[in-house]
This record gives C-alpha cells, sequence and structure tokens, in this order.
C-alpha cells in the first residue's frame, strides 16, 4: 500500500501538517440515527491529534501508536478487510461516513472513541497513556520480548456473536460483539435487527477505560473487597458518561429540550440506549441518576448492602454526576437568573444561552473528568473503597488548585455523603479533613526526608513512550534495591509504607530469593507533569510498593502460618492478601507529600477480606464451578463480571 | 392426597420408628427413609443419583440400587424424586435393570409442579431451559471440535462445561435404558403406580401404611424466587438481569449456527468485505497478506479464537442454578411433631419463598396455617442442600432457626470429588456452612466420605455418644443409618390405612 504522507514525511513535500485527523462517529449510538429529534446531532466528528513525528504514523487497521484494529469474527469465520484511513477520498471527507452495513465504519469509530479517551486520560494525568505489562503465561518472564511492553491495544470490533463486549487483560485487547435484538426489544428497535456493541459510543469509552485503567493500577482487577470489582465498572461508565458532554450538539438540543436542567433522566444521563433497547429493557443499560432524588431521599443504607458490582458501582456513579450537576448549576446559576428575569415563563431559550449553557456543561464535565482521572495517582495501590476514591479526589484537586472558589469539592464530598459513602477514620466529611494526610502525622522523621540522592532515580522528561516505559522500569529496579538495602535498615519505613522489610517478618510474606529479605514489589514510579487552570504547574512522582501475604481463612491457621508453625509451603494459601503504600513525591523538593498507605500487617482488614470471600456473593458463585478465575491464567475477569 | 390401599405386608410387632438411610461414597443425593409401626413397614425413596464423570459410579449406583431392593423387599410406598439434575437421578439409569426391569415396584411418586407436562408455567420452564441446554451442547461440541485442532483457548471453554454436560455425549448411560435426565423423569412417570405434582404451601400425607406428614415449602411459582441463585440487595436488580437471565441461548446458538451454515455463516454485512479465514490463512492480495500479518502470522497470546464460546460458561451456571431452584422441598414430620428436612438443592430463591406462604395456605377468615419458621425450629434431621455448597443453606433465615437440641445434619458428598471438579474444585462442602451444621449439632453431622464423628482427617468430632448410639453404619461403607430416638418419632397412629 502507498504511503501517503505523515507527519514523518511530509515536511519533505513542503506541505504543512495538518493539526487533526477528523474521524466522523456516531454521538451516540445507531439507534440515536432513526429518530427526527436525535438524527441531527447523532453524526459527530471526532478530532485526534496528527501523530506526532515520534510516533507511529497511522496506518491501515486503522493501527497507530496506542491502538490497532483487527477485525477478525471467529464465529462466522470471517476477517473484514481493514479501512485505510490515509486514503485521499477518506481524508478528504473526514472518514466514512456512519453505516450500521459497513464493517469498515465500525473500525473507524471504535478506533476514534478509543483514541479520544486515551486523549482525556493523558490530559488529565499529565503524562502518556501506557497498558498494562503482558505476563507470561508460563511464569516466565526472562522470555519475554521487551520485558513485557505491549505497545498497541488490539481492538476486535466483531469478536463475539453475543452481547456483551469486554477487556481482557491477557490478551490486551478489547472484544466487542454484535448481535441480533430479541424478538420483543423495546419500542424502538427493529425486532431481529443487528446491535453492534463497537458502534455505541458508550461501550467503546467504557471498555477503553477498562484497559487504562488496569494499565495504571494492575491490582485492581483483584477481587478482593466489593468495592473493587464495582470501582472498574463504576469509573468506566463515569468517564462514558461525562464524554457525553463533550457532543456540542447533542447537549444543546437536551438542554433546550429541558429548560437547562440536567437533573433530569435523558440521553446524556444515560448509558448505551440502543444495547439495552434491543434487549427490551426500558430506558438506558445504565444511569446516571438515582432512581429516587438524593435530596429527599437519602439512599445511604442501599450501597452499604449492594453486593452486585454494577449495582455497587451505581453509586459511585451517581455520587460523580450529582457533583456534576451541582458544579454545573453554580457555573449556569447567573446565566439561568438573567434569563428568568427577561424571558416569559415556558418560552424557548434564546439559541446563544442555550449555547452558553452548553459551554458551562462541557467546562464542568471536563473538570469533573479531569479530577476523577487524576485522583487515580492518589488512590491506595490495592483494596480501593470507595470512601478512599473521594478522599483521593479532594486531595488530588487541592494539590493542583488549591483555591477552590466555586466550591467544587464540596459539592463532591456532599454527592458521596448522601448515598452513605464514607471513608473510615476521618473527623468529618468537610474536604480539609478529607484531605489524606501528610506522612509527618504516620512518621514524623521521615517528613522531610528528601529520599532521592539515596536513590538516584531518573526523572528526565521523555515523550516517546517505550523510553518513558523502559525509564520506568529501571527506576522501579533502582526503587528495589534501595528498599532492600537501606530502607529495611530503618524502621520507620516499614511504618510509613506498611510493609514488612526486615527479617523477623510474618513467614507468611514470601521472601526475596535475591536478598533472603521479605519480597517487595514496586508496581510504578512514574513521573506526572500537570498544568492547572491558573498556570499551576505541578511535577510529581507516583510510586506504588506492594507486597503479598498467604492469609488463611482461619485466624487460628494464620497465626500458626505466620509464626512459620504450620503451612511452611509457599503456594499453600487460602487466598493473597496484599499491603502496600502510594507515595506521591514532590519533584520539586523530592519531599514525600503523601503516603496513602493499605498496611500489609492489619488484621481488620484482613477479616474483612476474609468475610468477603467466604460471603454469598456472585464471585463466590462463580468461585464454585470454575475456580477462582479472576486470579486464574487466561480468565476474562470482565467477561464473566459483564455477562452477569 | 389420598393413599392407596396395599396388600397387608406380615410383619412381626414392630415399635415405632424412623430411620434415615443416606448412601455413601456418592458426589449426588440417595436418601431411603424406613418408616415402622405398628400398621406396617414404609419405604420413601429420595433421589438416586451421582454426579457425571466419576470414576466407578455405575457400579456403585448398581450396589445401591441392590441394597435398596433388599432393605425395602422390591417394593415402595413412595419415590421423591426432587429435580432433573444428573446427581439426583442418575442412579435410574446406571441401575436400569432394578427401577425399570420388575425388580422394584414404585407404587408412588412424588414431583414438583415443575414436572408436570400439563402445567403451562412447567411448559413454558421446559421449553426455556431446553434451549439453553441445547446451546450449552452446541457450545461444548464445537469447543470440542475447535480443541481438536488445536485452536487456542477452546480446551478451556471445554473444562468448564465439563460438570454440565449430560451423559448422552458421554455415551456413559446403560444400553438401553434411559439416557437423558428427560427420558429418566419420563420413564420413572411410566413405572409408578401414581404419580402427584406437589405445589408450594402443600401439607399431603405420604402414602403407606406408616405415614409422615409432609410441607411442601418449595419450589416456587414466583419468577423471582425461582430465578434468584444469590443473595442481594436493593430491589432493581431487573435494570441489569433480564427475567431467567437466559437470553444469551440465542446469541449462542445463532453463533454457533453461524460456523455451521452451509452456505456460509449469516453476517449483518455484504459479501464484498468479508475474507475466508482459510484464505487469509494463505494470502495472496495485499489485503490479506495485511490481515494475516496481523492476526495470523500475529502473537499467539492475542488470539480470541475461541473467546466467543466463553459465555457458554455464565449460561450453563445459570441454567444450573435455575434448575436448582426447580428442587422440589419437602419437610416431614414425625407423630411427636419434629420434622426432617430435605432441602434437595434449593437455592436462595427456593429457600426465600418458603417464607411467602403457611402450610397450608391461609385463607382469609380460615383457620391460619403453619409458618416455615415453626417447621425450622422443629427440625431435627437437615439433609443439607445442594451438596454444602455456599449458597444452598440460607444462614439467618435458614439454619440459624434449626436450633433444636437434637438437630443431626446429612451432608451427600464426596469431598475429593468436588475438589476434582470444574477448574479449581468445587468448594464444598462450604467451610462456613459446615462449621456452623457442627457447632448446631454439636458434631453431629454426617457426611458421605467419612466415618460418623469423624472428620475426614480421622478427628473426632466430639459427637454426643447418645446420638452415635442412633447411627449404624454399614461395614462394606455403602450406607450409613440414623434411627430416630423415640422421644422424637413419638407414636404412630394405631389403625392400619
Amino acid at each position: 500500500m502507498e504511503q501517503l504522507p505523515t507527519a514523518a514525511t511530509s515536511g519533505r513535500a513542503g506541505y504543512p501538517v495538518p493539526a487533526m485527523r477528523r474521524f466522523r462517529v456516531y454521538a451516540f449510538d445507531p439507534l440515536a440515527s432513526t429518530s427526527l429529534e436525535t438524527a441531527i446531532f447523532n453524526d459527530a466528528v471526532i478530532s485526534l491529534p496528527w501523530e506526532e513525528a515520534w510516533e507511529a504514523p497511522l496506518s491501515v487497521g486503522p493501527s497507530g501508536e496506542y491502538l490497532e484494529v483487527v477485525d477478525f469474527d471467529p464465529a462466522s469465520g470471517l476477517f473484514y478487510a481493514p479501512i485505510d484511513p490515509n486514503d485521499p477520498l477518506l481524508l478528504a471527507q473526514d472518514g466514512l461516513p456512519p453505516s450500521e452495513g459497513r464493517p469498515q465504519f465500525h473500525q473507524q469509530m471504535a478506533y476514534a472513541v478509543a483514541m479520544k479517551t486515551i486523549h482525556n486520560f493523558e490530559r488529565a494525568l499529565g503524562r502518556k497513556v501506557l497498558w498494562s505489562p503482558l505476563k507470561p503465561a508460563d511464569g516466565n518472564y526472562d522470555a519475554l520480548v521487551d520485558d513485557g511492553y505491549v505497545q498497541k491495544l488490539r481492538i476486535y470490533p466483531h469478536a463475539l456473536r453475543e452481547d456483551n463486549a469486554y477487556y481482557s487483560p491477557d490478551k490486551k485487547a478489547l472484544l466487542f460483539g454484535y448481535f441480533r435484538a430479541g424478538d420483543a426489544p423495546g419500542a424502538r428497535s427493529l425486532p431481529g435487527g443487528w446491535v453492534f456493541t463497537c458502534l455505541s459510543h458508550d461501550v467503546i469509552a467504557h471498555e477503553t477505560t477498562h484497559a487504562i485503567l488496569d494499565g495504571i493500577h494492575n491490582r485492581f482487577i483483584e477481587a478482593s473487597t466489593l468495592d473493587s470489582l464495582a470501582f472498574h465498572e463504576a469509573f468506566a461508565d463515569t468517564v462514558a458518561l461525562l464524554q457525553h458532554f463533550t457532543m456540542e450538539g447533542a447537549v444543546r438540543h437536551e438542554l433546550a429540550a429541558h429548560g437547562g436542567q440536567l437533573r433530569v433522566r435523558d440521553l446524556l444521563s444515560g448509558l448505551a440506549k440502543q444495547f439495552a433497547d434491543a434487549r427490551g429493557m426500558a430506558g438506558a443499560l445504565r444511569e446516571g441518576i438515582d432512581v429516587a432524588d438524593p435530596k429527599t431521599d437519602p439512599v445511604s443504607g442501599a450501597y452499604a448492602s449492594a453486593i452486585d458490582p454494577h449495582e455497587r458501582g451505581a453509586f459511585l456513579v451517581a455520587a460523580v454526576f450529582d457533583a456534576f450537576v451541582t458544579i454545573f448549576e453554580r457555573r449556569s446559576g447567573d446565566l439561568m437568573r438573567m434569563f428568568a428575569n427577561t424571558t416569559q415563563p415556558g418560552a424557548d431559550m434564546h439559541p446563544d444561552l442555550v449555547a452558553r449553557l452548553a459551554g458551562e456543561a462541557a467546562k464542568a464535565a471536563d473538570h469533573m473528568l479531569r479530577i476523577c482521572v487524576r485522583a487515580l495517582d492518589y488512590v491506595p495501590p490495592v483494596d480501593l473503597r470507595f470512601g478512599e476514591f473521594l478522599r483521593a479526589m479532594i486531595t488530588a484537586d487541592a494539590d493542583l488548585v488549591p483555591d477552590d472558589p466555586l466550591r467544587y469539592r464540596l459539592a463532591i464530598a456532599e454527592a458521596f455523603r448522601r448515598r452513605g459513602i464514607f471513608p473510615h477514620s476521618i473527623a468529618s466529611m468537610a474536604p480539609d479533613s478529607l484531605m489524606w494526610e501528610s506522612p509527618e502525622i504516620i512518621e514524623p522523621g521521615l517528613s522531610a526526608c528528601h529520599f532521592n540522592p539515596a536513590v538516584r532515580l531518573n526523572v528526565d522528561p521523555e515523550w516517546r513512550r517505550p523510553k518513558i516505559w523502559r525509564q520506568a522500569l529501571d527506576n522501579q529496579q533502582k526503587l528495589w534495591g534501595w528498599l532492600s538495602r537501606e530502607a529495611a535498615k530503618n524502621p520507620k519505613w516499614e511504618s510509613l509504607l506498611g510493609i514488612q522489610l526486615s527479617a523477623d517478618a510474618p513467614q507468611t510474606i514470601g521472601r526475596s530469593q535475591r536478598t533472603g529479605l521479605p519480597a517487595v514489589e514496586v508496581h510504578s514510579v512514574r513521573v506526572a507533569r500537570r498544568a492547572g487552570p491558573d498556570g499551576q504547574d505541578l511535577r510529581q512522582l507516583v510510586i506504588e510498593v506492594t507486597q503479598r501475604r498467604r492469609a488463611f481463612l482461619d485466624p487460628d491457621v494464620q497465626a500458626q502460618a505466620d509464626r512459620g508453625e504450620a503451612r511452611t509451603d509457599p503456594t499453600d494459601m487460602d487466598f493473597e492478601f496484599r499491603g502496600g503504600c502510594t507515595m506521591l513525591v514532590d519533584l520539586r523538593d523530592w519531599t514525600i507529600r503523601y503516603a496513602i498507605r493499605k498496611n500489609i500487617m492489619d488484621d481488620g482488614r484482613l477479616q474483612t477480606q476474609r468475610d468477603f470471600r467466604s460471603g454469598a456473593t456472585e464471585d463466590a458463585l462463580r468461585a464454585l464451578y470454575f475456580g477462582d478465575q479472576a486470579n486464574r491464567p487466561g480468565a476474562e475477569p470482565f467477561a464473566m463480571l459483564h455477562r452477569g | 392426597m389420598s393413599v392407596a390401599s396395599e396388600p397387608p405386608i406380615p410383619a412381626a410387632p414392630i415399635s415405632d420408628a424412623v430411620t434415615v438411610r443416606m448412601y455413601k461414597g456418592l458426589l449426588g443425593d440417595c436418601f431411603l427413609l424406613q418408616l415402622a409401626s405398628a400398621a406396617g413397614r414404609s419405604f420413601i425413596l429420595i433421589d438416586c443419583g451421582v454426579l457425571q464423570g466419576i470414576q466407578g459410579a455405575s457400579d456403585r449406583m448398581v450396589q445401591v440400587a441392590n441394597d435398596i431392593v433388599a432393605a425395602t423387599g422390591g417394593r415402595i410406598d413412595l419415590l421423591v424424586v426432587t429435580h432433573e439434575h444428573w446427581d439426583h437421578i442418575s442412579g435410574f439409569a446406571h441401575a436400569a435393570e432394578v427401577f425399570f426391569g420388575g425388580r422394584l415396584k414404585i407404587d408412588t411418586l412424588w414431583m414438583a409442579w415443575t414436572e408436570n407436562d400439563a402445567d403451562p408455567q412447567a411448559q413454558g420452564l421446559r421449553a426455556r431451559f431446553d434451549r439453553a441446554k441445547m446451546a450449552v451442547a452446541a457450545a461444548a461440541t464445537t469447543a470440542a471440535h475447535l480443541a481438536a485442532r488445536g485452536v487456542t483457548g477452546a480446551a478451556e471453554v471445554t473444562a468448564g462445561l465439563e460438570a454440565f454436560i449430560g451423559p448422552v455425549e458421554r455415551g456413559l448411560a446403560a444400553a438401553g435404558g434411559p439416557r437423558t435426565g428427560r427420558q429418566i423423569l419420563q420413564a420413572l412417570k411410566q413405572a409408578a403406580g401414581a404419580v402427584a405434582y406437589l405445589e408450594p404451601g402443600q401439607v399431603v400425607a405420604t402414602p403407606g401404611a406408616t405415614p409422615l406428614k409432609a410441607y411442601v415449602l418449595g419450589p416456587p411459582r414466583s419468577a423471582a424466587r425461582l430465578f434468584k441463585a444469590l443473595p442481594s440487595a436493593g430491589d432493581n436488580k431487573e435494570t441489569y438481569l433480564a427475567g431467567d437471565g437466559l437470553d444469551h441461548a440465542d446469541h449462542l446458538l445463532g453463533a454457533v449456527a453461524a460456523g455451521e451454515a452451509e452456505a456460509g455463516p449469516e453476517t449483518p454485512f455484504p459479501r464484498r468485505y468479508e475474507y475466508a479465514q482459510e484464505d487469509v490463512a494463505h494470502g495472496g492480495d495485499p489485503t490479506l497478506d495485511w490481515l494475516k500479518a496481523a492476526y495470523v502470522d500475529g502473537p499467539a497470546w492475542r488470539r480470541i479464537d475461541a473467546d466467543w464460546l466463553g459465555g457458554a460458561g455464565a449460561l450453563a451456571l445459570k441454567l444450573d442454578s435455575n434448575t436448582n431452584n426447580t428442587s422440589l422441598v419437602l419437610a416431614f414430620e414425625t407423630p411427636a411433631k419434629k420434622v426432617l428436612l430435605f432441602a434437595a438443592d434449593a437455592q436462595v430463591g427456593n429457600w426465600l419463598s418458603w417464607y411467602d406462604q403457611t402450610y397450608p395456605p391461609t385463607a382469609l377468615g380460615g383457620p391460619v396455617g403453619v409458618g416455615v419458621e415453626d417447621i425450622l425450629l422443629r427440625t431435627v434431621v437437615y439433609k443439607m442442600g445442594h451438596h454444602g455448597s455456599h449458597n444452598a443453606t440460607l444462614d439467618a433465615q435458614g439454619l440459624e432457626r434449626m436450633t433444636d437440641p437434637s438437630l443431626v445434619v446429612f451432608i451427600p458428598v464426596v469431598e475429593t470429588d468436588a475438589r476434582a471438579q470444574g477448574t479449581a474444585g468445587w468448594n464444598m462442602p462450604f467451610p462456613d456452612i459446615l462449621k456452623r451444621a457442627l457447632e448446631l449439632s454439636k458434631g453431629a453431622v454426617l457426611r458421605g466420605d467419612t466415618h460418623a464423628g469423624r472428620a475426614p482427617d480421622g478427628r473426632s468430632l466430639g459427637t454426643d455418644a447418645a446420638i452415635l448410639a442412633c447411627v449404624g453404619e454399614d461395614p462394606a461403607g455403602l450406607f450409613v443409618d440414623y434411627r430416630l430416638p423415640a422421644p422424637l418419632v413419638g407414636a404412630f397412629a394405631a389403625t392400619k390405612a
């Protein structure tokens, strides 16, 4: 195939490189194009930055720096011809026009929406998105190519013939399904018509988020508590939902229809409408707005007793959505008051006003999305609870934007409180109490520690993804060495990091073959550079250290095994219990700003996990028949979760 | 329920007695109740089966069937078949010669309303279950074909489905006898003198000279209960789960059919966009070469050849728990008003439904029936649900209410067989439930894989000596008998039926 101009080659031809590549997509899904009301804004365009000279050029597939689309349909035994995004005919018309009957459009849309989601994350995180490293099926890490670096996430737009789509952590792939609607679908679907999950903006954003989240927090896939699996789902839904507000046409239409209100269940607040309609469900697959208005009807008790991951996750999604709407209402309050004073009640809103409101909605959604994404650097490395995510959001936002005149943080805390999502052991739900403590509260002696001189981490700016990855790997090695050599000598580090480093650690904590001391995993050492709205510049190093401990359902057995008196085989355990710490280091002076811990020696937490594992949950039922799927090589944790 | 009149059985004067015989060494249920009074002896057989795919299962079931003939003299008053699962009915196939060859006479057969072919709701359930079963079987067959061709991931799919596939595919059922679960139930209906389909809330007398009162607790008629396998909070579950959860069967069948269609698979796209897998494997033009390089010659760990069959596991699981919830659950009451509870494989929804009615149902202004709370309180024999799995014994609304100090718990399980199932073994009996059962019964837990009063490792459970005195074990290890202490039995009515 002829190589067309890219950033790397066009310089020779003398033409300027375009700023953006544009791809036509459905704003929502094909169903929205079947109704007069929504069809006008359902044809949308996603603009993606033209690839940089150092990035892989976009080519047939589409295949680029981050993603490769391979269209294989194994149930039918067919491949579908790939699209060439550089074909002049397509470049001249922003890619293929929306079409359900052309698989190349499916490839284009899945690629474009996934890339848009990636860009949203990169903007908020202040660094490049990397996929989780490849794990060798046979456990032999030495045989891995490039130490397990996976450049491209693969997208299979027609991988399954069922009403499902999922992210496969082992294959580093998104698998989308397609299916026929039932004989009695909802009001708007064609009975027996085809439904493609890869044409749903929401489903693509949701699955891409799973993959990105897995690249940041590899351990979040493990179902250690009810919240952990629910978090993956809830976060993916939140991202999909907030991305709705980037569709300007749709936002204007809905705001005009509802008199400037967003607290209405509509196209914007619901997820995957076509998917739901085809399965005969009324409304959306999932909703951002709770059933009851939380202002009048607190739903506090329901969260605590919700067991199903989606059901439980819905509380987090609703809390974030509620906070977003509150922020939008504050931002648009003045406009609405002016409108109320100058217009007859019941009259249509002026298009200019609608446009201004839509701008505020987009801004509020963008702020909210960034707060959520940034918070991912402020969560403990294992065993995340929703209450801790709240603390992470508050702290992350306060760090970057110290001044909070519109009271974003209060709106967030309030929305979580109304749904009964509370962190443990805090003084109050006031934003300043919700911030993570600084390490001096935990270990006064280490608060002013400038540890880098000893560790010698490399934090030089890098922008090539493989180099960033290599740099992080080297830093992990260095930190690991320092932990084993130096930190092990000072018990204060044990306390700060919530892990065991010395020889007298419980025998259930495995020993390193190299040092003979308790084994420690340095999960990530990543550099983030973030810019605040007023030019604030935050440079941080995010370090995650974890440790494993063999855990037993019976506390007496645990005590014996800890002492090394019984169950000494290093593979003998009822389950794996993890502890560790996320450390945030300010790169300006190398001080430790936060140490967010999950202590490996926390007996209360251990007992909670025992209870969870012996409880009657969906997961336990699967475990009965299929074994501990999530921890088995080759398992598809999200496939099972999504199949419900 | 009318009691069929029986030819008198000559018997020596016998004292009133109730004996529960559990056949051991089976991951499956087979219980024989022996009732004795001056009026004569009666026999109730509850289920007869062992899980598929277990070594020596067939021989074992023939031994069991022969023992039943010997113990009953070749006639049982009542056969209870709780639900159509292989581990509860396979014995009828393995020992077809005994059950259908005239060596054992079955006077009356009890089944749940779900097995009544004339019941419209049962027909609806059946159609859905059959379709799901077909889909799982089709997926398993396809996966096996793929696995034989060495396709990545296919073997894992087959392994996950092993335990759900009936005996037909394995060719294990005895030649000439019934081969599928459905055929077994049909054959039993033919063989029995009378058949009754029971409804939740009914209170009936067991047929025979020495009758027990029987409360019918489940299966429920309510779909919400029937399809509930697990406890959950909140009532908006329907947001995520549509009805019985078996809709996936349609997709799976469609997908399997797509790959096998003669005229090529039915796809949503025009043919000009499609490239057959075989052509891609050879390459030849730029598009074929690109696809070949991207997928066929790409890294093996990224391939998805068998992933589309993965949904079969979830479907099989759902079908399995739906079938478990159709379990006929009976609580037998002795004249002393003590209860023997046989929970079959009832899961959460079935258990919860016991609280939906009284026994018999209370009509407005009529006499108030007994509540299940009361029945559980008087339970002295509990046949644990589903071999002791975690979701077949309710805690607060189930086990915790069984506070009678004489409680004895039966668990028909072979832990080593259970652990050998699936990819990581089935967790039966579930440790927490076993522990609580041991506490409530003060060590009086009789399992299919241990000696009475002993844990699997031989440790003593500290079982009350008085209870152990009522337990008799077959020296050959085929069964264990528990003869209820006289105060728990009381006095049967003196007159003959």
